[in-house]
């Protein structure tokens, strides 16, 4: 694997101590950390021996995987013990919440994560002796507000996204989550929420921490909450000297509720933090860059491409309407096939209206209760060989079908690791019916193989839904779930979301905008900057015109004036299309 | 950092035991059967699972079997065995993060090893990190942190030493090269070696005679054969590095020629050099020594050398000690602190006098003073003192009889086999403490905290010393039988108004009211109660008895002067004075004690192999000590 050296990465791959790198689009930061870890351990080991290392931190799973197999490739060795790759959730787990939990005062049995809602709701609720189910805490406000939507936050209280400041409510809140970390049942936030409080109490704890991870590596820093940012404070706190915070504040497109994407532009503004860049960009054409960076300020360096061979295919903006929108689909995908760019997409705002309404493929909410969607995820991850997750969602389905109530029990089942019980959910996989079947067939033999495998005494309720919006119950029946539900969508038209595509390079973007930026919506305003406010919109803009390395498209509805767009955009006039809608245009 | 303490419960021959170890050295000592090597290998167990090297499994017979009262029994479905190290350093914390587990605000590490009899006696194993609450998984990386040399009771230190493959020296001179990035230098030496060898004209002859009978079975497509010795891997070539002993100019002796001993010293040496280059090498991983009876094929001397070597050894940073021995020679050098006797439960000598004021055990009657800590500290410096290689020998035993001198020893013996009740074949050891100072010993069983107190059953025997005045000159046999025996009844007044000695009295007090300990007095001397013992009811009777008979046979001189007094008494029932008065007339003519005791010992050994019965009567309260021992 080759690694161009230049100076800017030199600087990176000398830098130590306390540092904050910004890192643009398409600079290829991943690789170089891939690069810089590998210096790294080797001093560490020399530093601190074989039982002390890096921790190297990120977000999602899949982002720790590219780490991993890029070191793998680059290196020709694995990033291996004393050092880790780790989401953060996980390491603050394994390494604070799960041996200090008791330094919390709060939680009176072994936590156990799980951000299974219903699971969660379930704690709340007894059933008496004639059947009926009665709530044991909260008995008004937990109809109002379902307990696992409720969260702590640093001085804070929240039910969903929402902050809550009524004193009544506060309390209940407060009230409710302690009960399930009293039952040592938590969800990623609450576990959040425990390392902070069994940190702050125990400042020891954090000297372990460093003494373990005497490096800590925070790739996607932008996108860190409150709380993750306030334990890493308390670890620079506590005396960690080398830690490097890593990102892109116009990368910052998480809505975590107590998301602060201002951290690391604060970040920036320590003093205390060594400052580099990474501004070579390996992905984009100038052109492209140019574009996107109309949301940057001023005072930010420039984005320069790098080695990027330009085969001078202008950005184009295409108007379009309910009518036209397959033909600018086509149109689009006509000009990168004829380019030969590969990996094309098209980007759209999850949840937005444009968004619903291209992603035609939605999977239908057939039946009322949730194990037939959690039997269709077992058959996945069956069917890709990923068999202890699918035996840990047929676990998790056990303990639903027979202790429904029992949480306790529940917990119990789902933590211990029973081979016998292992090849008794093992043997069941080959038996769940494959999506090909209709949805009664697959209902029915559904019920059938759970009865028996699992010894039910009756079979599970996997009664459809009365009514489903834009469906018929009567035809679904006799389709096959492959149509709804089937993973491996070959669909001609390869649409995303631009949260999904985090991350990703593709040579030709097609970004679908709103007429305005109501609601979820993201229009052509996020390219006009406000002062140096940067908005969430404009950020999701931002991270959408980034992915691509050739081609950037814009869709604007119709509505919008094309010398409104021209200002904003400052494109010619020629880079404007307006296919199969002209003639609509000439008539009136 | 270090193994601070282990919880056992099922594991062999141990239903449940706690230790609390030192930093340093530990030893453990106790009569055979007592476990220890269960204990060893309950410690073993966690440090052997990263230790590929290492074969120590759990296996279904290590399972504890409880025995029931009724004679049924029952084997145990889970072994547990908790290990908790403390004292760890900064950097150990970090490396054990996953052990950490924060007992009363000291951060200690932990582990948990479990194994569960499953279906088909096949055994599961389940090792929990950290607080045993968390199930935190284990992370197999971190096991090699904890490393354990081991050199067992039966073993085999030549072969560790000369194996091919995995010997001692061999990783030690191997951990070197690594660290020296000299394993090109080591290979080029033997190229070198390897280029000289095969010039050889033997090993050349030898090889075309190979090939020439290869070609001949292959007749063609055939690879020549070639002869060297193996230069590719390392661990070949430093494994064939041996010790090998010099004595003297030019000689020298294989391995396998040494004397067994040495080759222990020799792999105790290697051992050590070991710990001490990977301590070098990293400060987080610890060590943990054991050696079962390293006494085995030593002389005493060498022992003693040894021992001085270990402990100076043992103050290693992050290396312990694990030392099980039945060696008095040992055991009379170790302190206190180091000092473990296993029997049941395990007490550590020391604590058997730390901590002990709140018992309030009052040492002295008289003056109502109790025993403080600055009196159990003079205690047990006196127990440093008095355990020397032969009275070590009572740590060993299953009880002990604590008597004041030598003339009690050789009786006592004796007595046990005349009443059937043979102590040394109950491993009942006879302490003779060579005075009246009983306290030191005592302190070591007294306790009311079952874990400051070893179990074993103890007696003392002393004397009540009533009336001292009686070995005055004016109470010498001939003044006795002067005066128509004036001086006789006046003494057997002195004695029976007489008052017992405060020993007697004190010891009780320190007894602290445990079960396991008995204290007998004999009201004036043994001698004298040995007489008085032997008084029947009629001088027919006493003219039958095997010590009247002795003491007739062997002191003439001094019985002819009382015959005429003893033949005065026949025929009358005997009353107590009059038994009283034979007594002391007996005693008297004993001319010393020493020689007293040794000849009727002898004599009653005689008697004992010769003659089916015979008349001879132990003192009650020597029978009551043999009782409570044997019992």
């Amino acid at each position: 694997m080759d690694y161009e050296l230049t100076e800017e990465r030199q600087r990176y791959l000398d830098a130590r101590g306390r540092i904050v790198l910004s890192a643009c689009p398409g600079s290829g930061k991943t690789t170089s950390v891939v690069k810089k870890l590998k210096y790294l351990a080797e001093e560490c080991q020399q530093k601190y021996g074989h039982y002390r290392g890096i921790a190297c931190l990120s977000f999602t799973n899949k982002a720790c995987d590219e780490i991993k197999s890029k070191y793998q490739l680059m290196h020709n060795e694995n990033f291996a013990f004393p050092n880790i790759v780790s989401t953060i959730d996980s390491f603050i787990f394994e390494y604070i919440v799960s041996p200090f939990w008791k330094c919390s005062n709060l939680v009176h049995y072994k936590p156990f994560v799980t951000n299974d809602g219903e699971f969660i709701h379930s704690l709340y609720f007894a059933t008496n002796s004639e059947g009926e189910r009665f709530p044991l805490v909260g008995r008004q406000q937990i109809h109002i507000m379902p307990p696992e939507k409720t969260s702590l936050g640093i001085n804070a209280r929240y039910f969903g996204n929402k902050k809550v400041e009524k004193e009544d409510e506060k309390e209940y809140i407060e009230s409710i989550v302690k009960y399930r970390m009293r039952k040592g049942v938590i969800n990623s936030n609450d576990a959040l929420y425990l390392a902070n409080l069994i940190m702050h109490n125990n400042p020891e704890i954090a000297k372990v921490i460093i003494s373990r991870f005497p490096y800590v590596i925070i790739d996607e820093a932008q996108d860190t909450s409150l709380m993750q940012n306030n334990l890493f404070s308390i670890l620079v706190e506590a005396g960690l000297s080398n830690i490097e915070y890593i990102g892109d504040s116009y990368q910052a497109i998480y809505e975590w509720r107590d998301a602060n994407p201002q951290f690391f532009s604060d970040l920036l503004a320590d003093d205390s933090f060594q400052k580099l860049v990474l501004s070579e960009n390996r992905r984009s054409v100038q052109r492209i860059i140019d574009m996107y960076s109309k949301i940057r300020t001023d005072s930010d360096a420039p984005i320069i491409s790098h080695n990027v061979i330009d085969r001078n295919i202008p950005i184009k903006v295409y108007f379009y309407n309910n009518e036209n929108l397959s033909l600018v689909i086509n149109d689009y995908l006509e000009i990168c096939k004829s380019n030969s760019l590969s990996n094309c997409h098209i980007l759209v705002r999850g949840n937005s209206f444009i968004g619903n309404y291209l992603n035609t493929r939605q999977q239908v909410a057939y039946w009322k209760s949730d194990i037939p969607y959690m039997l269709i995820d077992v058959l996945d991850n069956y069917k890709r060989c990923n068999y202890s997750e699918a035996v840990y969602i047929l676990k998790k389905i056990f303990v639903k079908l027979v202790f429904p109530t029992d949480f306790t029990k529940q917990k119990e089942y789902l933590s211990e690791n029973n081979c016998n019980e292992n090849s008794k959910l093992m043997a069941i996989l080959p038996l769940i019916p494959t999506l090909e079947e209709t949805f009664e067939n697959w209902t029915s033999k559904s019920q059938i193989v759970l009865k028996n495998c699992m010894g039910l005494e009756q079979e599970p309720d996997f009664s459809p839904k009365k009514r489903i919006d834009g469906f018929r119950i009567a035809e679904l029946k006799r389709q096959s779930l492959s149509q709804y539900y089937s993973n491996n969508t070959n669909s001609q038209i390869p649409i995303e979301t631009i949260h999904s595509s985090k991350g990703a390079s593709y040579g030709g973007v097609l970004l679908v905008l709103s007429k305005n930026s109501a609601g979820n919506n993201i229009s052509l305003s996020e390219f006009k900057r406000n002062g140096n406010e940067i908005s969430e919109k404009q950020r999701l803009v931002y991270v959408a015109c980034s992915r691509a390395e050739q081609f950037l498209a814009l869709a604007i509805p119709d509505s919008v004036s094309e010398s409104q767009v021209i200002e904003t955009l400052g494109v010619n006039a020629d880079n404007i299309s307006r296919v199969g809608i002209q003639m609509r245009l000439n008539l009136t | 950092m270090y193994l601070s303490r282990i919880e056992i419960t099922n594991y062999k021959g141990i239903d449940h035991l706690v230790v609390n170890f030192n930093s340093s050295l530990n030893v453990v000592i106790g009569s055979n059967g007592c476990c220890k090597s269960s204990l060893i290998d309950a410690i073993r167990l966690f440090y052997c699972i990263g230790d590929k090297d290492q074969d120590l499994s759990v296996d279904i017979d290590d399972f504890h079997i409880h025995f029931n009262d009724d004679g049924s029994y029952s084997q145990a479905d889970k072994i547990t065995i908790d290990y908790t190290f403390e004292e760890l350093s900064d950097s150990q914390k970090g490396a054990y993060i996953n052990y950490l587990c924060d007992i009363d605000h000291k951060i200690v590490a932990q582990v948990r090893l479990e194994y569960s009899k499953i279906e088909n006696n096949r055994i599961q194993r389940r090792c929990v990190p950290g607080n045993p609450d968390n199930s935190v998984s284990l992370d197999y990386n971190t096991l090699s942190l904890f490393k354990s040399y081991y050199l067992g009771a039966v073993r085999d230190s030549t072969k560790d030493l000369m194996s091919t493959k995995n010997n001692l020296l061999g990783n030690v001179i191997r951990r070197k090269i690594n660290q020296n990035n000299s394993a090109n230098d080591i290979r080029n030496i033997i190229k070198q070696a390897n280029e000289t060898l095969l010039d050889r004209e033997e090993v050349k002859s030898t090889r075309k005679g190979v090939n020439e009978n290869m070609s001949n079975i292959f007749k063609h497509d055939y690879d020549e054969v070639d002869l060297k010795i193996e230069d590719n891997r390392i661990e070949y070539i430093v494994n064939a590095i041996k010790p090998i002993l010099k004595l003297g100019h030019d000689k020298e002796m294989k391995l396998w020629q040494n004397s067994l001993g040495y080759n222990n010293l020799i792999y105790i040496a290697t051992v050590l050099s070991d710990i001490k280059d990977n301590y070098d090498n990293d400060k987080d991983e610890i060590y943990a020594l054991f050696i079962e009876e390293p006494e085995a094929h030593l002389h005493t001397q060498l022992q003693l050398n040894l021992y001085s070597f270990l402990v100076n050894a043992s103050y290693i940073e992050n290396s312990q000690l694990f030392i099980t021995t039945h060696s008095p020679t040992l055991t009379s050098r170790i302190p206190l602190d180091n000092l473990f006797v296993l029997n049941r439960n395990i007490v550590r000598l020391s604590d058997c006098f730390l901590e002990r004021e709140n018992e309030n055990i009052i040492c002295d009657v008289v003056g109502q003073n109790k025993i403080d800590d600055s009196k159990s500290k003079k205690y047990m410096k006196m127990l440093e003192r008095y355990l020397d290689v032969t009275r070590s020998q009572m740590l060993y035993a299953r009880g002990c009889v604590f008597i004041e001198g030598i003339s009690e020893a050789l009786l006592i013996d004796v007595f046990s086999e005349v009443i059937n009740k043979k102590l040394s074949d109950k491993q009942i050891e006879i302490v003779d403490t060579g005075g009246t100072a009983f306290a030191q010993f005592l302190m070591l069983y007294n306790s009311s905290d079952s874990n400051r107190r070893l179990s074993n059953k103890v007696a003392v025997i002393t004397d009540g010393d009533q009336f001292t005045d009686s070995k005055n000159k004016e109470y010498s046999l001939d003044k006795l039988i002067a005066d128509d025996f004036a001086k006789l009844y006046e003494l057997r007044e002195n004695i029976k108004n007489g008052q017992s000695n405060k020993r007697v009295a004190n010891l009780r007090s320190i007894s602290n009211n445990q079960e396991t300990i008995l204290i007998c007095e004999g009201y004036k001397t043994l001698e004298y109660q040995i007489c008085l013992a032997n008084i029947g009811n009629y001088i027919s009777e006493v003219k039958l008895n095997e010590l009247y008979l002795f003491i007739k046979n062997n002191y003439k001189n001094q019985y002819v002067k009382i015959e005429d007094f003893i033949n005065s008494k026949a025929g009358i029932d005997l009353q107590d004075d009059d038994k009283m008065d034979i007594a002391i007339l007996l005693w008297k003519c004993i001319p010393q004690k020493s020689t007293f005791a040794q000849d009727l010992s002898m004599h009653l050994k005689d008697k004992l192999i010769n003659s089916s019965s015979f008349n001879f009567n132990v003192p009650d309260y020597i029978i009551d000590a043999i009782n409570h021992l044997t019992i």
